[in-house]
């Protein structure tokens, strides 16, 4: 009795997992727009899991009579819905499977330069908080730009270049988006500004790889600029003397690079408050990583995946995180590290005389030996007893 | 051309076909009437093939280059032991040696027995057929064809040497054995055939007369397979640089599985009872083993599968495919039809313990340990043919199937021996001890190192299952062996009739053999461990550790030389009288010359040395104005290159070569290939701690007239706990050194006397069928009562 | 049915597993077109490898072996299963040679590049000039720094 419950409540529950991935969802939603109508405006929805990576088709339809009901999209944790109202794109992220937009909020700036002269004929790439352009729009004669119909509340990116630098403000819908005055100040090159911080496990990981007696390591930093102009110049990375450098890249794309006295530089350009990640791979001719910090880090992590890493000797600077609950043993700055500090990490197994190249493993030939026999005699004597 | 040799295979076979054709009529006609000039037929060809085998033998010693085989398979500096074995190294002189141990075996056997009766004469037509189709492919490749089928201008000076991998102590005494072994063999097949050939022709079969005499020729080969087995796996271990005794090279596995099923089939022999159990399954399987042993060796010799062995290029395939499916028939289809005809009798009252049941189940785990050699030296083959994917077998495939099914054949061991002096409640009770303990010691590894996957890839499903289990798992079962065995001995040898008391000792020896065995190539396979270290000239005299081991090495100094030490040049090279009387033959071709300069013509690009006043003349070209070294009358020189006949006039012919081809009979130029093996050596002295362990040299050679083939000679020292084995990369001053240390090789090699050993007491004293009391016990040839004879 | 008709019921259901499991577990060596060392993917073409080369301008590396070279085996799980090794693997062109085939390309390729026993390793140019050879097996860094040298030679 009790095992046929068993069955059918397993039966159940298999059925019950096969629909529900097999499940199709329908995400509805309202469209209003001050001043105007969105019926045939056209909405698409892209199913997306928790890590944002798309999980099934996009599927779309217009809007009729101010709404909208997709079916047969994906279920999915997460859904982006996109609008197309006249030349604009507008985004909703919803974890429910409902989205309603509002189009009635105002946005207007002028771009100038310190001095006060206006930015004129400049694209403006006009992005959600999400990342995905709204709109493009050119400044006028007066350096201004002005665009209607977005949603209220909602913070929106503009981004702009002059004379190669890159510059980025923000501003958000119903209070500071009216006639706010943008000043393009001219850039720095001077690599102060930027700190490298916010990353995590750490702003600034430094990974080596063991290979035969050279040892690879890949270093990637997370730099923002704090100043309140943009950067454009050389990102210096400090590297240790023996360092023979494979790649440098910048946002995961390879750059040509400056070896330097300290390291090496690449060419990057930064807007004001915006991150760039940078990351070289170099090798080793032998396990000593010693070299200099180039930028205020608030965090530094040496992972140490494959290493033994009570053999791995190391500065004071930093230290050994080896909890249980954490996957990979590293060494953490225990502070933050200003420009000019050093870090001082040797590997072991790497270099010269304490390479592995064999091994003899112990074998009790003895001990065996003398358990066959002790089994054969206690054995037939057992027999004889019993 | 014919030459004598040829003659020989000729009439070998001409006889063998006349008695095989006389055999079979005899047979049919149920008459007598051949059976004296059948034995004389039966003799002369033997003794033919034989005088074939003496004849190649001969040529060889005396480096005879006129025969073809003779020419490519030695040269001259080669000692005697390795111009002998030279008779083998190749297909059709291997093939040679088969024959005439298959011809004297035959006659041997119809000598001893007579043709006294009809099933006598059939077992004759078998193996007089087997001699003779053997006699027809030798004749269709044969190792006596003369030379002039093969190069032309003459009979070469220099022969092209052996196959360097087969210049070793160990591969002298390996073909023969196993070649005798193979021969031996086929005695039971005809044996077995004979036996089905009578039942479908509605006789009783003649097994249960010939039961004796199937089991004495079984033991036998048993006894020669082993020893070649095991002289070939040390000689892989020397020769090979493995540095171990077995890595399931398909060749090796070739032997292999005729080995297991010869085994299981004498447990199958012990288990036969006439008109009951095993009336089909004993002789069925000893007619397979010959069927085996045709497959294995195509296997080898056909090129199918490739492997380290397969000296023997392509060659002899379709011949041995044919004869492999006519054995497949006669020993597998035979046997299979007399099944589906009748069936066997069984009685239902038989309990199921039974001494029998448990041969039954060594029977089929010895079997399905052949079964898992052959699949994996077959399906492969299948695969490839049927999907045209190449896979791989690797050692993974063959450690991790056999290893499980080689413990539970310790452990029936082990309960046989038990259950047969103890009773079935004692055994039982051992037997759930010991098998809980194997269980338990499969799970518990005191280290990495103890799983028998450690230090290889990942594997899934069942590999990964082995792959995780402890070798101390082998622990068990073999005690379990050792102390059942000896137990057993114990309380069958005192007492007993002497002849007895000699056969179980053999009984013991076997079985203590097979678990010391497995025992040590378990362990010597995990716990191989090896270091290596480069050493040069500088430190001389200092020793130097080997770095995560407890060796050190010193260096007593470095060689190198070449062999021959003192090439003949007059030897190699044709005298200015040789190549007159070759005449024209030699014209455009390739010959070596030496002489004394008696005139010389100097143009502007090339010189002209006319060599003992004769009509032979060495023409010099100089490419480019580089002249090279220039020679004065009075000069001994030696030139290689082409002749040319009636080319310049008032010559007879001149040699045409350049600088690089000629020099002084006391600096005669590389390219005349007188350096057949360069040896690169060290001198080392090898300690653990502070105990030296081995002294001696470990070198390469290199055989640059074999394409440059490298073999090692390895510093071995033989331990009784471990070896430890040094091979040496020497390159000039410096040479790269790898230790290892092999353990439990010392117990291997005892294992393999002590199953040697134990087979021959068996083979001679046993009371039933043993070569010594055959003639006082004629009739003891079966066991009346199962449960207490043995 | 007897004990030992049981026990031989047994015995051919087992063998039948074996076989049938093992031949499908068996690792690949070669497909149509590739052979598989250690992980990595092999042309076998050598025609169709050099091509690639040449159109992507990248060294190629020939590997002679055969199915019984332990040495081999050792390349396979010492130096070829390693990601590090595989890294630098993909900034050549692959093309394992069997030895022991019958095919001309592999004896021509053989007999060109002097290869006469397994392993050796031949790194060249597109065009099949030669950069680098290993003869027998190396150890993994030492294979490394060949692959280095071809690589200088390549560049020069």
């Amino acid at each position: 009795m009790s095992r046929s419950l068993l069955t059918l409540a397993l039966a159940l529950v298999c059925l019950v997992t096969v629909s529900g991935v097999a499940a199709a969802a329908s995400v509805t939603g309202t469209v209003s727009v001050a001043n105007g109508t969105a019926d045939g405006d056209r909405v698409t929805v892209t199913p997306l899991n928790e890590n944002f990576e798309r999980v099934g088709q996009p599927v779309s339809t217009t809007v009729e009579n101010g709404s909208y009901r997709v079916t047969d999209v994906a279920d999915a944790p997460l859904y982006v819905v996109r609008l197309e109202h006249e030349d604009l794109s507008h985004y909703a992220v919803a974890r429910e499977p409902t989205a309603d937009f509002e189009l009635s909020a105002g946005l207007s700036a002028r771009l100038a330069r310190p001095d006060g002269t206006p930015v004129t004929n400049t694209s403006v790439t006009v992005t959600s908080p999400t990342g995905p352009p709204v709109a493009q729009v050119r400044t006028g004669s007066d350096g201004r730009i002005a665009l209607d119909q977005l949603q209220p509340n909602r913070s929106y990116r503009l981004h702009t270049r002059l004379s190669g630098a890159p510059y980025r403000f923000a501003l958000q819908t119903g209070t500071n988006a009216t006639d706010a005055r943008l000043t393009l100040r001219s850039p720095t090159t001077d690599e102060t500004v930027l700190t490298a911080t916010g990353g995590n496990p750490a702003s600034h990981i430094v990974q080596p790889v063991q290979n035969g007696s050279t040892t690879r390591v890949v270093e990637t930093i997370r730099l923002e600029n704090t100043g309140n102009r943009p950067f454009v110049g050389a990102i210096n990375v400090g590297l240790p003397d023996s360092a023979t450098v494979r790649s440098a890249s910048i946002e995961g794309q390879q750059l040509q690079y400056q070896r330097t006295a300290e390291g090496l530089a690449v060419n990057a350009s930064l807007a004001s408050g915006s991150t760039i990640r940078a990351s070289v791979q170099y090798t080793l001719d032998n396990g000593s990583l010693n070299k200099p910090v180039q930028h205020e880090t608030d965090s530094l992590a040496v992972v140490l995946q494959g290493f033994d890493s009570a053999a791995v000797e190391h500065s004071s600077n930093l230290r050994l995180r080896n909890a249980s609950g954490m996957p990979v043993p590293m060494l953490t700055s225990t502070d933050s590290l200003a420009p000019g500090d050093s870090i001082s990490v040797t590997l072991p197994g790497a270099g010269g005389q304490g390479q592995s190249s064999g091994s003899m493993p112990q074998f009790p030939a003895g001990a065996l030996t003398a358990g066959l026999l002790a089994v054969v005699v206690g054995g037939i004597a057992a027999y004889r007893t019993f | 051309m014919t030459t004598p040799g040829t003659a020989l295979l000729a009439g070998g076979t001409a006889l063998s076909l006349g008695a095989t054709v006389l055999l079979a009529v005899g047979y049919v006609r149920r008459d007598d009437q051949f059976d004296t000039i059948v034995t004389r037929l039966v003799a002369g060809g033997a003794t033919l093939f034989l005088a074939a085998l003496a004849f190649l033998t001969y040529q060889f010693v005396t480096t005879d280059y006129t025969n073809a085989y003779v020419w490519q398979n030695t040269a001259d500096y080669l000692p005697l032991l390795y111009r002998i074995t030279g008779v083998y190294a190749s297909n059709a002189g291997s093939l040679l040696l088969w024959t005439a141990i298959a011809a004297l075996v035959a006659a041997w056997a119809i000598w001893r027995r007579d043709l006294a009766d009809a099933s006598a004469r059939l077992v004759g037509v078998v193996t007089m057929g087997a001699v003779t189709y053997f006699g027809v492919m030798l004749l269709l490749d044969s190792p006596f064809k003369h030379i002039s089928t093969t190069v032309s201008g003459g009979t070469p000076t220099t022969g092209s040497g052996l196959n360097p991998l087969l210049i070793d102590p160990y591969m002298a005494i390996h073909p023969p054995l196993m070649f005798i072994g193979y021969a031996l063999l086929t005695m039971p097949f005809a044996i077995g055939v004979a036996h089905f050939v009578g039942l479908v022709r509605g006789n009783e079969g003649l097994f249960r007369s010939w039961n004796g005499s199937v089991t004495r020729w079984l033991r036998a080969a048993w006894l020669f397979l082993t020893a070649a087995l095991a002289l070939g796996a040390l000689w892989s271990y020397t020769v090979l640089g493995w540095g171990g005794i077995w890595a399931w090279d398909p060749v090796e596995t070739a032997i292999f599985i005729p080995w297991l099923f010869l085994t299981a089939t004498l447990h199958a022999v012990v288990n036969y009872r006439p008109g009951d159990r095993y009336s089909v399954l004993a002789p069925a399987m000893i007619a397979s083993t010959f069927a085996l042993v045709v497959y294995t060796t195509t296997v080898v010799r056909s090129g199918v599968f490739r492997s380290v062995h397969s000296f023997a290029d392509n060659g002899a395939g379709l011949g041995m495919l044919i004869l492999m499916g006519a054995t497949a028939v006669l020993g597998v289809g035979l046997p299979l039809g007399y099944w589906l005809l009748r069936e066997e009798s069984t009685s239902e009252d038989e309990p199921w313990l039974t001494r029998s049941t448990l041969l039954h189940g060594a029977v089929l785990a010895l079997g399905m340990l052949a079964f898992i050699s052959l699949w994996g030296l077959t399906f492969p083959v299948l695969r490839d043919l049927a999907t045209g994917i190449e896979v791989e077998v690797t050692a993974r495939y063959y450690n991790r199937w056999s290893y499980p099914v080689t413990l539970l054949t310790l452990l029936l061991l082990g309960f046989y021996m038990d259950y047969d002096v103890e009773g079935k409640r004692r055994a039982l009770a051992g037997l759930g001890l010991f098998g809980v303990a194997t269980v338990v010691a499969a799970v518990y590894a005191p280290s990495e190192s103890w799983t028998l996957g450690a230090g290889t890839e990942r594997s899934t499903g069942f590999y990964a299952l082995v792959g995780q289990m402890s070798a101390l798992s082998v622990f068990p079962p073999v005690a379990y062996v050792l102390m059942a065995v000896l137990k057993r001995g114990l309380a069958r040898i005192p007492g007993a009739p002497r002849r007895t008391q000699l056969k179980q000792t053999g009984v013991v020896f076997v079985h203590v053999g097979v678990a010391v065995l497995v025992f040590s190539l378990a362990f010597t396979y995990l716990f191989t461990g090896q270091a290596s270290v480069i050493v040069d000239s500088g430190a001389n005299g200092e020793a130097v550790d080997v770095p995560n081991s407890p060796y050190a090495v010193q260096t007593l100094g470095f060689e190198s030389y070449s062999l021959p030490e003192q090439p003949n040049v007059e030897r190699v090279a044709l005298s200015t009288t040789e190549l007159q009387e070759r005449g024209t033959a030699t014209n455009s071709t390739t010959q070596v010359v030496h002489g004394t300069i008696t005139d010389i013509r100097r143009g502007p690009r090339a010189a002209v040395y006319q060599l003992d006043e004769s009509g032979i003349w060495v023409g010099v070209t100089s490419r480019n104005g580089t002249s090279g070294a220039s020679y004065a009358r009075g000069d001994s020189i030696v030139a290689r290159g082409a002749v040319m006949w009636n080319y310049v006039p008032q010559t007879d012919a001149v040699v045409v070569t350049d600088p690089t081809n000629v020099g002084t009979t006391a600096s005669p130029p590389d390219s005349l290939g007188l350096e057949r093996v360069r040896v690169q050596a060290v001198n080392l002295a090898v300690s653990e701690g502070d105990r030296q362990v081995a002294v001696g040299q470990a070198a390469q050679r290199r055989y640059p007239r074999q394409g440059g083939m490298q073999t090692r000679d390895v510093l071995i020292d033989r331990g009784l706990a471990y070896d430890t084995y040094v091979i040496a990369a020497v390159q000039g001053d410096t040479a790269s050194l790898t230790v290892k240390r092999i353990p439990l090789m010392t117990p291997l090699r005892l294992s393999v006397v002590s199953l040697l050993v134990g087979m021959l007491l068996i083979f001679l004293f046993d009371p039933a069928h043993g070569v010594w009391t055959r003639p006082l016990a004629p009739t003891a040839e079966t066991d009346p009562d199962p449960t207490t004879s043995d | 049915m007897n004990a030992r008709k049981v026990l031989t019921v047994v015995f051919f259901v087992t063998a039948l597993g074996i076989g049938y499991a093992s031949m499908n577990t068996a690792p690949v060596l070669s497909d149509e077109s590739y052979s598989y060392h250690g992980g990595t993917e092999w042309h076998t073409d050598y025609e169709q490898a050099e091509a690639i080369a040449q159109e992507e301008n990248k060294p190629i590396l020939v590997y002679f072996w055969t199915t019984w070279c332990t040495y081999c085996e050792d390349y396979n799980k010492n130096v070829y299963s390693k990601p590090a090794v595989q890294d630098r693997l993909d900034e050549f062109v692959l093309v394992a040679i069997n030895l022991d085939s019958d095919d001309a390309q592999a004896s021509r390729l053989a007999s060109e590049y002097n290869a006469d026993y397994p392993p050796q390793l031949v790194a060249t140019d597109p065009q099949g000039e030669r950069l680098a050879k290993i003869n027998g097996y190396v150890e993994r860094q030492q294979f490394l720094s060949y692959l280095d040298k071809a690589e200088r030679r390549m560049d020069e």
